[in-house]
């Protein structure tokens, strides 16, 4: 076989074992899983899919308004709106209008952000949000994608908008997580309120609310006092096993292959984010399995 | 969607948005880029799905919406160029992971973002929904109206490109 055909294969999923095994020695295979890696980051901004769904009914309802105007009234408008949006044009300098602010992080790292009104968000490996500046002192609001902890300060109502939900407070800490498959809110101080896909409900301190494919889970006076991954330590109180592999991957900015475990099985505990080799122990030792690093890849399965 | 109901349904209307909207938009954003409002063009798509929602099925609504990205409505208008971000700063890399995953991580990155960039549309739009977003290639060639085998082509295609630029990396 040349290089061309082990490439469409490993593309289409479909090399055999001993094939797979030769085509990890070669170089194309070292520089295609790189860029596999490195294409996780080029995603678009986060989705704000309520904020997206209002403007289209508002560009739909426009239009039909328009079509029963008399022309002449819609004329007359559209030169009103040209001689403002060139007035506007010349006075934009002065005021800075509707900035996005997007802030970013990578595999490993987290960053720390203080919002406009000295509210404090701290992002997670992987993880984005985007927030108006601009529109901040009128609504307090948070697009999220992936792991973000806030400590907020008290004022008009504080929202963080995921994929999954919407979490309203007021002024409190708690960190909101929407991953594939796993969604969770911790609350660590006041009152958080939550609304996923199942009935808003009310989180005091130290509770969580949790929601993975199947299940939604509530729980009260669960947790610790502050997130552990703010001390560079990941740890979970009866996590499904996939999303405790895919936070190692996040944080180490690897792949980990899975072999005949249930990714299901639950996992309590911890792993540190700065020695891989004990996260890995961490993880695996009290769940039974074998973990093995080669060159290519990291493995975990069941068995010798 | 296992409706009978309407399009024109304001419920049917919106489970709809909700279920290819994010879909839409990462399409529309690996085929014009950022520069190219790919929300807005999203939203465009979806206003004439509205528009045209008596004559449209729900079971059509999807292939109905990515025709409408993928044709000329947005030939119309002035391009910027295709621009992709990427996540930056790899900082705080673990020390005991192999040399190779750090090694001029944003010079890689920087030439990574330019070869993409540089790809024709259909390949990386092919490329990137298969490699970033995890897509299936049956998945692919259901939303774009291409055979199999053409989703499979532009991805090797594409991947024979990449390599060529990226060159030692």
């Amino acid at each position: 076989m040349n290089n061309r055909d082990y490439i469409e294969k490993w593309l289409a999923g479909t090399l055999a074992d001993h094939e797979r095994d030769q085509f990890v020695k070669t170089d194309a295979f070292q520089s295609l899983q790189r860029m596999d890696r490195a294409l996780k980051n080029f995603q678009p901004a986060p989705l704000d899919i309520h904020a997206s769904f209002e403007k289209v009914k508002a560009r739909t309802s426009r239009k039909a308004r328009v079509l029963a105007i008399d022309w002449r009234v819609v004329y007359r408008i559209a030169a009103v709106l040209l001689m403002g949006s060139i007035i506007f044009y010349f006075l934009k300098d002065y005021f800075s209008l509707d900035q996005n602010v997007q802030y970013a992080t990578a595999a490993g790292e987290t960053r720390q952000v203080t919002l406009p009104d000295k509210s404090v968000m701290t992002l997670n490996a992987m993880s984005s949000v985007s927030f108006s500046a601009d529109r901040w002192s009128r609504e307090r609001k948070i697009v999220l994608d992936g792991e973000a902890y806030f400590d907020v300060e008290k004022g008009k109502s504080f929202q963080v908008i995921t994929p999954r939900g919407q979490v309203t407070v007021l002024g409190t800490r708690f960190t909101v997580k929407d991953r594939p498959g796993f969604y969770e809110v911790v609350c660590y101080e006041g009152r958080v309120e939550v609304k996923g896909s199942g009935e808003t409900v009310q989180l005091a301190r130290q509770d969580y609310y949790r929601e993975s494919d199947k299940s939604i889970t509530q729980a009260v006076f669960a947790t610790e006092a502050l997130p552990a991954w703010l001390n560079r330590e990941s740890s979970f109180q009866s996590v499904p096993l996939f999303e405790v592999v895919h936070e190692l991957e996040r944080q180490y900015g690897i792949v980990v292959k899975l072999e005949h475990v249930d990714t299901l099985q639950r996992y309590t505990g911890k792993f540190p984010h700065k020695d891989l080799t004990t996260a890995l122990q961490a993880i695996s030792l009290p769940l039974n399995l074998t973990y093995k690093i080669t060159d290519s890849e990291i493995r975990i399965f069941h068995g010798e | 969607m296992n409706d009978n109901r309407h399009v024109c349904d304001d419920s049917v209307f919106r489970k709809i948005f909700e279920t290819y909207s994010r879909d839409l938009y990462n399409f529309l954003y690996y085929k014009y880029g950022s520069e190219n409002n790919p929300e807005d063009l999203m939203q465009e798509a979806f206003a004439r799905l509205w528009a045209n929602c008596s004559k449209v099925s729900p079971e059509k609504a999807k292939s109905f919406l990515f025709t409408v990205a993928n044709n000329q409505m947005l030939n119309d208008l002035a391009r910027k160029k295709t621009v992709l971000n990427y996540q930056k700063e790899h900082t705080d890399v673990p020390t005991d992971v192999s040399p190779h995953y750090v090694l001029e991580e944003t010079e890689y990155m920087e030439r990574l973002k330019q070869a993409l960039e540089d790809l024709p549309e259909d390949q990386r739009v092919t490329f990137m929904m298969n490699r970033a977003e995890g897509l299936k290639h049956r998945e692919i060639a259901e939303r774009l109206g291409i055979s199999q085998k053409a989703v499979e082509k532009r991805i090797y295609k594409a991947v024979e490109r990449l390599q060529e630029k990226l060159g030692k990396f």
